[in-house]
Formats: structure tokens, C-alpha cells, sequence
């Protein structure tokens, strides 16, 4: 299983090196340039680069079809992808340089909370912000750059069009509580259009967020996201012709990643999606007015028929949005993309797109996939397996006339989660015991060449959050087998197997069908184990019957993959909350400790980064120390892409690589030379 | 013919219980497809979960589950009153010609898909079949004229070899040999070229033909040899028979023997075959459509297998049983048709 989350959320770097740099085993970690087409044979051969055109099309392998492009509603991997060239966010953040760029505003302000104790509201008129909640109290809430001195908070007005008119103190009595950048004010960009030339403005943004607070939207993948906000307004009414306008928000609470949460929030055409907009009536006419006619003049549709003109819209496959590229068409086996002549940003060397066409050609067996690259109907496919890597498939002539292959690091880190609820893997000696009688320097070395990293711990390996102090258990199965003796385990009947209380040690080690990286480490982990006498039983199931011993928790020991963000939220994988029996949730080995406890909401509230990464390296270590997994590697991402196509970039960010920089040479047929940048 | 309706019925209740019965839970594959295996909060988990099972009836009995396939009431939150829906949509399941939406694609209907499905399975298959008949008979018939000769020697052996090889394997192996990796005389993806939306009516219907070889290839050598030898194994018993002898006998050709007064009679058991293929016929084979990236319609059950639709998995099997019900009945009619001596009252 592959645990992706959302785009906006995720950030780091892939080794920006050369090949023969990274094959020299340094590392980068860290922002900085990512050098192009680092594996495509001309520029190895040293060759000049190829200059720029515009025009010709790219087909990309996809490896599901995406249930619709509405990511309110839907939030599958492949829809982000596709999205991604489709649409357009608030902000975005560099993939090089990591930093947060302005997108379809041109700034934005970040400012604190001071959420104002009971009865205190009134004193401060029209500078507050009263936020009314289903069956809680009022929120009331100042907003602006607090500082605390001894008279009390002085509340400072940093955005336009703030509620408070100047600086004020609010004495400490009046105040609940601070929260640390909480609120944001957007200025929004104006001319920007969506596909169907209606313009684009702050009322979009506004209702983007509204679609997650109606009852019956499915919206229930990112709700728990957008549901950290808890307040919006227009700020600045846009200008009717040219869009804008100022919007603004403010979370319940400070949170770590409060800018990714809000700079990437989907922003639906609120045109097209909201029943109460006056300008639906022209846009569909089976919406308001045909609504207003039917109920009579003060008629206002329900959350319900709100809802379900969201969930059912049929622009959720008919995408309108705001990116580079519009959807031409949507065929059972591929989605295709056009550029956007009036795409705000169409100059843009990283944004605008260099090729008139992107194709996403869906097909789910990963081995026909690696025939239609060979076959020409494929020109980039990201899901190249091991044994073809590194195997004569990619040595073939056919292969070698017009592709070529490369990798690059994401964060994906293979792991095998104990199930700590059972008692014979309750004990940290035993898990730690198992840990050390498996060799995986030696299963790196020879199962992935030496490509793939060791990893120690939970945060995503190439970001600061991750610990390098910590070291993973090594090989020793003498070691292993003393532990596991001090534990009470050791062959007492003399049938090669340890027991203990009348009950060898034998484990199931439980894997998803069709994993042939899975099943590989399966038969070295049990050869490793039954050395120290400790049976290893393999198991395959089928992907849905897996999910259901998952969250059963019946199993032993499963073979997974996650894929962390630069910082993710580490709550849903290891807080206690979410061990129990009965709690369908990520913590899958049941992992519930105070500590992990406690340096988990240390993260969630700290917003000074330096602090906050000795949090994650006291995380790291903590869980490390506890051995709920036996943390394995991060697996490089293997590709293979057609050598017509320069300017390939490869990202920690998922998918890792930009269909916007790739390009095709001036020269080629069909495309138009690009004089300068 | 009456007997078609409760064996469907039974069929239906089967398959039913089958599926449910099978470990693996709809919601949660469904979550996990649609998040790319994220599962973020315990508590999210768990209201998307309940949505789900909610919006498609999961919830309630497996008994009114199944009265909602069957019909004719809808029984999902817009269904009718009687099973607590809102009444917008009271009448579905297969006695309203409903076979509902899929899970994951929620505005599909299932039976939109299946008739496009089938657009592609059966012509491909409709050639199969007919490829198979006509080099199985011809070749089988030759085997048994000419019994233990080297000719049926190597005839037998290279069928038996054909029979063995797995369709996975043969399939890769097609493409191996005619693709990019290979000769690079055919094209192995797909019904169509990439490009074949720009081609004219006599490009693009060669470009199809073109893609359709080597799948039909691989659909056509399991069968061919299999059909070939039953033709081989009928015709010999059949020769041997007295009145064959006599015929003989009588001073006529081997050729008039054989066609004339052999083959009929030999066909029998070769037609009764006719009942297992039909089905096989609108199926589709799962491998080979996805071996070639031909979205047909057993490819189409396979991935509602996979995601526990279980929408998808009811209509795709009773569409198949009936089939295989319409395949019997057709086999019944045609035996008649042959062999004279049977008749049906």
C-alpha cells in the first residue's frame, strides 16, 4: 500500500545530482536547482542542450483512472496529477527552492488569533469576528500581529481591509487564548479566467470552502483538513470585470501546516457549482432561476439539493479549471489536455507548459505498460519495476532506439509493521531481536543495487525532520538470538523452532498479491529468521481481503509502503488515539505511548521550524526506540521516457516530476522554436 | 425454456451470497482506491465508511441487499419508503431493468458500461469463434482420417502443445515476438493507434484490424486445439460405426464417406460444445484483455472483483449465466436440428 497525501501538503527535493554523482553514493539534502535530463544519453554524452520549442504532445502512462477531477470531493493520487496541470492554487511551493510562491494571488498576509475570553466581545465593536457554530459557543476572535507585553496583547492590523481599524491592547483578562498565525488574507490576482472565460475571483475562494462546510458534500477525504478552518469572508468585493478581490480565513487553531492546508484548498468555479449564484442562471439553466420558478420567488435551495449539485455536477468530469491546460476529452482510456491559450501565466518557463498536448493513457498492468513504452505508445512511464530496471528488458535494442531510463527519490519508505497487540510481539526486546537477525544493507545491496537508503525512522528521509543520528539496528543474529533468549525464547523441545509457555514463535508475515518486491524480501526475511529459529509463514492476499485483515488488525507482521510528506502530520500514523482495537485508522502496529503522545502535538502546534524539527528528531527517535516496524528502506522511483522529450526535472514532490518543463527541440515537426525566455 | 428463470434466480442468490460471504470490504477498498491507500484519521475513516455503506445500502440486511439487485424496489437512500429511501427514486434492481451505479464512478451506470464492454468483447470474440471453428473442424477431421498416421502424430502433438501453453504466457510471448521487442510487424496495445483519431474511415478501420490480430490470435489457440481434438475423438468413433463401414462397403469415396455420412453424426458432441463457448464468447477472457489493454467486458469483472463492486460482479455473472442458460437452449435446439432422432415435446 501506498500512502500519498495531498500535493500541497508534501516537499523535498529528489538527489539533485548527475548519475555518476549519485552512484558515488553523496547525498543532498536540502532546497537548490535541479539539473535536466541528468539521465538522457545525449547530455551524459556531454552534449550541448537542445533549445526550446513549443507545440507536440506527450502521452504519460496513468495507472488508475481518476473517479472525477473535482478534488473537493475527490482526492485520489491521479486526480492531483492531473489537476496539477488542470488548475491552479492559491500558492504553490517551489520544488526547488521549497519556498511558497504566490499563485492566483499576488501576496498574502499571515496573521495571529487572539480569541477573546466570554463577555469580553463587545467591548472591541466591529473588530471582532464572531464566528457561530453548531452547538458550541461563539468564537469571537481579533486578528493582526500580536505581541504580549506586560499591559497586556497589543493587537497590531497587518492586512488590508482589516477589521480593526489601529493598533489596540487587549488587556490579559479579555483573552482565552493566542493562536499563532491563524489567519490569512489573500490578495487575489486580477484577468485570471477559467476554461470556459468566466473570471476568476475571491467570491471562487470563498465558496471553495463554504462546498466543505454544507452537510452532504462528499467531501469527506479532506474535510478533516478544511475543517481546521472555521471562519471566511469577502474582504475587498471583487471588480465585476477583472476578478480579484481580497478573501480571508482563519483556522480554529495554529497549526504546522496551516499554509500548505490553505494555500492548496481546491478552488471550484463557483459559477458552475453554487446554486445561490446569481450567475448560474446562465451558465445552467436546470439551477437557480429553473428553481426559483418551480419553489416561487424567495425559494432557496437546501443544503441537500446544494450537496447533491456538487456531488453530481458534471463538470466534475467536464473539469473546469485554471491551469495551464484545459481537458478536451475524457475517453475511457485516456484523459487529454490542451494548453490554455488565455492561461494567466502562459509565459512562464516553469508554469506555462512548453507542449500543446498532454495524453494520460490509462493501463493498469504495469507489464503492458513497459510494452506500450517499448511500442511507442507511451512516451513517459514512472512505474518501471526493478527486474526491468536493472534487467536485459531495458538493454534491448527496441528500448534503447528511443527511450532511455533514470530514478529519482521520493519519500516512500518500505517498512514491516509488527502487530504489537500480539502477545508473542508485545515486547520491544523481540521486535528489537527480529530487527537485528535480518541483513538489510545486504538486501539493498542486492535487491536494489545499492540504490535504495536505510531508513531509521517515520519522517521522510531527505528532510530535516529526519534524525541521522539515529541508527537502525544492525545485523546480528547472535545478538538476536541472546534477546530473544533474555525474552524467555529458545528451542526447548529441540524442533528447531524457539518457544515459550508450550508455543513456538511462528509468524505470519502477510503481503498484497502481485507484490514481487514484497514477496522477495518475504523469502530473505524468512530465511534470516529461521536461522535464529523463528518461522516465517508468507501469506498473500488480495488487495481488498489485505485491507481487511489490516484494519481488523489480524496479522502478525505486513509488508507496506508509506510515502511522507517533507513534514507530515504524524498524528493519523502514531498517536495513541488511534490504536485501540475497533478504531479503523493508520496505526497499524497499535502503537500507544505518551511520549510519542505528547512530542506529536508538540509538532502540531509549533510553528518556529528550528523548534519544531528538534520535536521531530526527539519523534524520531522515541519511535525508533520502540521498534513498532522494522523500518526499511526508501525505494528510488524508477522511469523510463522517450529521448525526444528534454527538460525532465525530478522532485521529492509527488508525482516528482513537472509535465510543464518537458519540451520538445526545436526543429522537431509540429512545434514552433522559442526565440528566448 | 420455463426452467431458465428459477435457475437465474438461483444463480443470482449463488453469486449473492458468494461475494458476500468473500473477505474484503466494498468501503474499504473503495476508501482506499480513492485516497491512493491514505487513510488519514481513525474518525474520518470511519464517517466515510459509514457514508458509503449508507448511500449504497450496504447497511441495511443482506436480505433487502438483495431484494434491492433483484428488485423491482430500490432500496439506497433515494429509494422507495417502504426500505426508509426518500421516495425520488423508488423502483430499480434487474426486475426494473436497473442495474444500478457504479461504486467508485458514481454517475456510470453499470449497464451503460457493460453494453460498451461488450461492443468490444464480442466482435473480438465473434471471430474468435468463428476462426476456431473453421481450422478446429477441418483439422480434427483430417487427424481422424488419417489416425496414427505421422501427419495426426505431429498434428496431435503441436495441438497439445498449443492446448498447454497458458494464455498470459502466449500472450507476452505475441507480443514479444511481433512487437517493438521483436519484429515490429504489429502493433500490441489497444484497439487503436494513438494517432487513430486523425486517420480516414479506410485507415482507421485497418488500424483496428491491425490491433485486433494478436489478440485474437491469443484468444483462438486454446480453443482450436481443444474443439480440434473433440472433432478428432467424434469422427473417429463415428468412422468406426457399422453403418460407416457399410457405407463403405457399398463402393463409396472416402470423401463422399466421410463429409457426407461422417461428419454429420460427428458434429453432435461439437455443437453441444456451442453452450460452453457462447458464454466464453460474451465474457470475454479476463487475460487477454488485459495482457492487451482491451477494455471488454471480462476485464470490466475483473476490476469490479478487484474493488469489491459488487454491482459490478452481480451484473457481469448474471449477464454470463444467462448467456450460458441461451448457450444450452441454442445447443438443445441445434441437436435437434442435426440428429434427427432427438426431438423435444
Amino acid at each position: 500500500m501506498i500512502h500519498r497525501r495531498p500535493v500541497a501538503l508534501a516537499a523535498l527535493l529528489t538527489l539533485a545530482l548527475p548519475a555518476a554523482a549519485q552512484e558515488a553514493s553523496s547525498e543532498v539534502f536540502g532546497p537548490g536547482p535541479v539539473p535536466v535530463d541528468v539521465f538522457h544519453p545525449d547530455v551524459k554524452r556531454g552534449d550541448a542542450p537542445a533549445p526550446k520549442a513549443r507545440g507536440g504532445r506527450i502521452i504519460v502512462h496513468l495507472e488508475s483512472m481518476p473517479a472525477n477531477l473535482n478534488q473537493v470531493i475527490e482526492n485520489s493520487a491521479v486526480t492531483r496529477w492531473i489537476t496539477y496541470e488542470l488548475h491552479d492554487t492559491l500558492l504553490h511551493q517551489d520544488w526547488e527552492t521549497w519556498e511558497w510562491n504566490p499563485r492566483l494571488c499576488t501576496s498574502w498576509d499571515m496573521e495571529d488569533c487572539v480569541v477573546l475570553a466570554d463577555g469580553a466581545a463587545a467591548k472591541y465593536g466591529a473588530a471582532v469576528v464572531a464566528i457561530e457554530r453548531d452547538g458550541l459557543p461563539t468564537r469571537n476572535l481579533l486578528y493582526g500581529a500580536v505581541r504580549e507585553t506586560d499591559a497586556g496583547y497589543v493587537v497590531e492590523p497587518v492586512s488590508q481591509a482589516s477589521r480593526l481599524a489601529e493598533t489596540i491592547t487587549v488587556p490579559k483578562d479579555d483573552v482565552a487564548v493566542v493562536e499563532r498565525g491563524a489567519a490569512f488574507t489573500f490578495y487575489l490576482r486580477e484577468g485570471v479566467r477559467w476554461h470556459d472565460g468566466h473570471v476568476f475571483d475571491a467570491d471562487d475562494v470563498l465558496f471553495s470552502w463554504q462546498s466543505y462546510t454544507i452537510p452532504g458534500v462528499d467531501s469527506e477525504k479532506t474535510r478533516s483538513l478544511y475543517g481546521k478552518l472555521i471562519w471566511g469572508e469577502v474582504a475587498r468585493v471583487p471588480d465585476a470585470k477583472k476578478g480579484g478581490g481580497i478573501v480571508r480565513f482563519a483556522f480554529e487553531h495554529q497549526f504546522y501546516q496551516s499554509t500548505e492546508v490553505i494555500g492548496e484548498i481546491p478552488i471550484l468555479p463557483r459559477h458552475l457549482y453554487d446554486l445561490n449564484d446569481p450567475d448560474n442562471r446562465a451558465a445552467d439553466p436546470k439551477t437557480h432561476a429553473a428553481l426559483a420558478a418551480e419553489h416561487g420567488p424567495d425559494y432557496r435551495p437546501s443544503d441537500e439539493e446544494r450537496s447533491k449539485y456538487i456531488n453530481e455536477n458534471p463538470h466534475n468530469h467536464d473539469f473546469v479549471g485554471l491551469g495551464a491546460y484545459r481537458l478536451t476529452k475524457w475517453d475511457p482510456q485516456y484523459i487529454e489536455a490542451k494548453r490554455f491559450a488565455d492561461y494567466w501565466d502562459k509565459d512562464s518557463p516553469v508554469y506555462g507548459g512548453y507542449l500543446d498536448t498532454i495524453r494520460w493513457r490509462y493501463i493498469d498492468d504495469d507489464n503492458t505498460a513497459f510494452q506500450a513504452a517499448l511500442n511507442g505508445e507511451l512516451d513517459l512511464m514512472v512505474r518501471l519495476k526493478s527486474e526491468d530496471y536493472f534487467g536485459a528488458a531495458t538493454e534491448t535494442e527496441a528500448f534503447q532506439k528511443h527511450l532511455y531510463k533514470g530514478y529519482f527519490y521520493t519519500g516512500i519508505y518500505a517498512y514491516l509493521s509488527w502487530n504489537m497487540r500480539r502477545p508473542y510481539l508485545a515486547d520491544p526486546n523481540v521486535r528489537r531481536a527480529l530487527a537485528h537477525a535480518f541483513d538489510v544493507d545486504e538486501f539493498i545491496d542486492t535487491a536494489y543495487f545499492g540504490l535504495a537508503k536505510r531508513v531509521s525512522g517515520p519522517p521522510h528521509y531527505f528532510s530535516d525532520a529526519y534524525d541521522r543520528s539515529v541508527e537502525a539496528p544492525k545485523y546480528d543474529p547472535e545478538l538476536a538470538e541472546e534477546m530473544l533468549a533474555e525474552a524467555g525464547w529458545y528451542d526447548r523441545d529441540g524442533d528447531g523452532i524457539i518457544d515459550k509457555d508450550g508455543k513456538p514463535l511462528v509468524l505470519e508475515f502477510l503481503y498484497p498479491t502481485g507484490n514481487s518486491s514484497s514477496l522477495k524480501f518475504g523469502l530473505r526475511l524468512q530465511e534470516a529468521l529461521a536461522k535464529i529459529g523463528v518461522k516465517l509463514e508468507l501469506a498473500n492476499l488480495e488487495w481488498a481481503t489485505c485491507l481487511d485483515r489490516i484494519y481488523t488488525r489480524d496479522f502478525d507482521c505486513i509488508h507496506l509502503a508509506w510515502s511522507p510528506e517533507l513534514e507530515s502530520d504524524p498524528e493519523q500514523l502514531w498517536h495513541s488515539k488511534w490504536a485501540p482495537l475497533g478504531v479503523r485508522s493508520s496505526n497499524h502496529p497499535g502503537l500507544a505511548d505518551p511520549e510519542v503522545d505528547r512530542l506529536i502535538e508538540e509538532i502540531q502546534r509549533e510553528l518556529d521550524r528550528d523548534r519544531r524539527i528538534e520535536h521531530w528528531h526527539a519523534f524520531h527517535q522515541r519511535v525508533a526506540s520502540l521498534d513498532p516496524y522494522l523500518f526499511l528502506l526508501n525505494t528510488p522511483r524508477k522511469f523510463t521516457l522517450d529521448k525526444r522529450f528534454r527538460g525532465m526535472q525530478t522532485f521529492m514532490i509527488p508525482p516528482g516530476y513537472s509535465l510543464r518543463r518537458l519540451y520538445l527541440p526545436a526543429g522537431t515537426p509540429g512545434t514552433v522554436a522559442i526565440e528566448s525566455e | 425454456m420455463l426452467w431458465i428463470v428459477p435457475t437465474m434466480f438461483g444463480i443470482t442468490l449463488l453469486v449473492f451470497t458468494a461475494i458476500r460471504l468473500a473477505p474484503g470490504d466494498p468501503a474499504t477498498v473503495m476508501i482506499g482506491i480513492s485516497s491512493g491507500g491514505e487513510m488519514r484519521e481513525g474518525e474520518d475513516v470511519q464517517a466515510r465508511i459509514d457514508a458509503f455503506r449508507y448511500e449504497h445500502a450496504l447497511d441495511k440486511s443482506i436480505l433487502v441487499q438483495y431484494l434491492g439487485f433483484i428488485g423491482p424496489f430500490n432500496v439506497t437512500p433515494d429509494g422507495h419508503p417502504w426500505f426508509g429511501g426518500s421516495g425520488a427514486d423508488p423502483w430499480g434492481g434487474l426486475l426494473a431493468l436497473d442495474l444500478g451505479q457504479e461504486f467508485q464512478r458514481k454517475s456510470m451506470p453499470i449497464a451503460e458500461e457493460l453494453a460498451r464492454r461488450l461492443k468490444v468483447t464480442v466482435p473480438l470474440s465473434l471471430v474468435s469463434t468463428l476462426l476456431i471453428y473453421l481450422f478446429a473442424l477441418p483439422a480434427g477431421i483430417y487427424s481422424a482420417v488419417r489416425p496414427g498416421s505421422r501427419r495426426d502424430a505431429v498434428l496431435t502433438v503441436a495441438l497439445f502443445v498449443l492446448y498447454s501453453i497458458p494464455t498470459f504466457w502466449a500472450g507476452l510471448m505475441l507480443i514479444l515476438a511481433f512487437g517493438a521487442a521483436g519484429l515490429d510487424w504489429l502493433p500490441v496495445l489497444g484497439l487503436h493507434d494513438k494517432d487513430a483519431a486523425d486517420l480516414g474511415s479506410w485507415a482507421y478501420a485497418w488500424d483496428t484490424v491491425l490491433h485486433c490480430i494478436l489478440p485474437i490470435a491469443a484468444l483462438t489457440y486454446g480453443g482450436l486445439a481443444y474443439l480440434s481434438r473433440q472433432m478428432r475423438v467424434g469422427m473417429i468413433e463415428v468412422i468406426r460405426s457399422d453403418y460407416i463401414r457399410t457405407a463403405r462397403a457399398k463402393g463409396l469415396s472416402e470423401r463422399v464417406v466421410v463429409m457426407k455420412h461422417a461428419l454429420r453424426n460427428s458434429l453432435i458432441p461439437v455443437v453441444t460444445l456451442f453452450a460452453s463457448i457462447l458464454p466464453l464468447l460474451i465474457g470475454g477472457s479476463l487475460i487477454v484483455e488485459v495482457v492487451f489493454d482491451v477494455p471488454g467486458m471480462g476485464r470490466y469483472a475483473f476490476e469490479g472483483l478487484i474493488a469489491r463492486d459488487y454491482g459490478i460482479i452481480m451484473a457481469t455473472t448474471t449477464f454470463s449465466a444467462l448467456m450460458t442458460l441461451v448457450g444450452i437452449l441454442l445447443s438443445d435446439i441445434a441437436y435437434a436440428l442435426v440428429d434427427p432422432r432427438i426431438s423435444y415435446e
